[in-house]
């Protein structure tokens, strides 16, 4: 730890970043532990946005006038920005979607027309119903098969099992960078190596990754990465689709209008280049400035020692939720991310989870989007606690104590 | 909280009436949260002329209390008078205001649920699903 950093990363220091962790809920101090539903927001972030519409604000692309030469540059400067923040090998690589669940709808349907009857589409046990619905109804579109990949008891990918589904109609494998319920962190690199065997698209959802480590796109090798920008500390309705060049302009148009043409007669419509191919209509630019000036924070960031911050969290609120009688945790995985999922022998998680929030701790308890997961541990849902580097182990105790009164008065 | 987890809810909640299944079942609905996957089964004996519900579920204690206190409310009514009292609860859930001259003082746990919105959906489900299943027996 050199001084510099140790100087940058400073959890009080942090902490007075964020306005909204400032603040009481029922008469105690706030304590957010739902960082993998959503991150809170720093406040250049926060300023970036009303900075945008005080001062930039007009629609992109095609006005000569000053505002609009501002927006614009303003929108394509996030797109360059995020693309060194996950190393793509051109700006225009970077789709500016609404979220996670967008770019992978955007996928699913462009590619319809490259997928057939015979073809094979995988996906694994612990995908968010984002990585499941849309690929269901390429299937239902195309007659192709929806493959499962199976996971062993700790909530880690069954590699052997997935190596016996690939085969050579495999057309796609789709899966989860870091699993939202479980923390898992998936093997990617090897798994899309496997893909690269024998031809297979590659589409890795990064939500809950691309705030918790380097992502590389090109060491990756991925075809497709995407993530939203409200789990990066950034704002809503905002979020990416990484597709490489070539794989991104096999794909068709997925929704029609403006920005997305060249020209346009009613005879016919040719469209326009990456990535404006893929953004029709006016976009969310205020949402993309936010994103950008949300990667800005993190690159100012040590990741390795906020990532550390966040697992010794991790730790100490595992090792003491384990002195729970009778608490299970859902996701023991070897390459966990800073999120516990866990259940109390006889008591309903959104019973836990409403005590919990008296104490003004804010966990999440459900089944996290992924019903086919719950499903495979037989479970109707969880509590999940997930950390960031704004959180601290004081608030761990804060929840443990809530545990023991909401254990005591529903027990 | 001291006023939603308040003894009554947590009696009916963890020791709920009616819970199982009939010996001989005439129609059952199934009722599911898709906000948090509770499910529960709501059963109409044919021993009875009257109504006479029992339910079982994988839920929270909130919709286990509500669903036992429903059955309590229900039970011995006509179908008629099943579906008035059920469309009068789940308003008065809604609106935090059970009319208590009209209904069990037990009831009154349920008038807190307002104050929890998003656990106003725990509370309709058994209601919820025991409308469908009367209005399916009436319809027979």
């Amino acid at each position: 730890m050199n001084e510099k950093s140790e100087k940058i990363f400073n959890v009080e220091k942090i902490r007075s970043d964020f306005p909204i962790l400032n603040q009481e809920v029922n008469g105690s101090p706030l304590i957010y532990f739902d960082n993998a539903a959503s991150t809170q927001k720093p406040i250049s972030v926060i300023n970036s946005i009303s900075d945008y519409y005080k001062n930039d604000h007009s629609n992109v692309h095609r006005g000569v006038h000053s505002l609009s030469v501002r927006a614009t540059e303003q929108y394509e400067q996030s797109r360059r920005s995020i693309a060194q923040f996950i190393n793509a090998a051109q700006d225009h690589e970077i789709i500016l979607t609404k979220g996670s669940t967008e770019s992978i709808n955007l996928v699913a349907n462009s590619i319809t027309h490259q997928i057939n009857t015979n073809d094979e589409i995988i996906i694994t046990t612990m995908e968010h119903h984002s990585n499941i619905v849309p690929w269901q109804e390429l299937c239902i579109r195309t007659g192709a098969k929806l493959k499962i990949a199976p996971i062993n008891t700790n909530g880690e990918i069954d590699l052997d099992a997935l190596k016996q589904l690939i085969n050579k109609r495999t057309r796609f494998i789709s899966m989860v960078h870091i699993s939202n319920t479980l923390g898992t962190i998936n093997p990617i690199q090897e798994i899309i190596e496997m893909a690269k065997s024998v031809g297979a698209f590659t589409l890795i959802d990064g939500a809950q990754a691309a705030a918790h480590m380097d992502i590389d796109v090109q060491s990756l090798d991925c075809d497709f990465y995407v993530f939203s920008g409200h789990k990066l500390y950034g704002p809503t309705g905002i979020g990416v689709l990484y597709g490489k060049e070539e794989c991104l302009n096999s794909l068709s148009p997925y929704q029609y209008g403006g920005e997305m043409i060249l020209k346009v007669t009613f005879e016919e419509t040719t469209y326009n280049d990456l990535p404006h191919k893929f953004e029709a209509g006016t976009p969310n630019i205020a949402g993309a400035v936010g994103l950008r000036n949300a990667i800005d924070y993190l690159s100012k960031m040590n990741l390795d020692m906020a990532v550390n911050h966040e697992m010794a969290i991790h730790d100490y609120a595992l090792n003491q939720l384990l002195l729970i009688p009778n608490i299970e945790i859902i996701g023991t995985a070897n390459n966990k991310s800073a999120i516990i999922s866990f259940i109390i022998k006889n008591l309903h998680p959104h019973d836990v989870g409403t005590i919990l929030n008296q104490k003004a701790v804010a966990v999440r308890t459900g089944h996290h989007c992924t019903m086919p997961l719950m499903d495979h541990y037989q479970i109707s849902g969880t509590i999940r606690a997930s950390f960031s580097f704004y959180n601290t182990l004081e608030e761990v105790d804060v929840m443990i104590e809530a545990l023991d009164m909401a254990i005591n008065m529903l027990s | 909280m001291d006023n939603l987890y308040q003894t009554t809810i947590l009696e009916h909640g963890q020791r709920p009436h009616n819970f199982g299944k009939p010996q001989t079942v005439s129609i059952s609905r199934e009722g599911f949260n898709h906000l948090c996957g509770d499910k529960i089964s709501v059963y109409s004996s044919k021993d009875t002329s009257n109504l006479y519900l029992m339910f079982e579920s994988v839920s929270c204690v909130i919709c286990k209390a509500s669903a036992s206190l429903m059955t309590l409310t229900i039970n011995k009514s006509s179908i008629d008078e099943g579906i008035y009292i059920i469309n009068e609860v789940m308003d008065g859930i809604k609106n935090g205001n059970i009319d208590l001259d009209v209904f069990s003082d037990d009831m009154s746990c349920l008038n807190q649920i307002i104050n929890y919105p998003s656990r106003i959906n725990c509370a309709l489900l058994p209601w919820k699903t025991a409308k469908d299943l009367i209005e399916d027996l009436k319809d027979d």
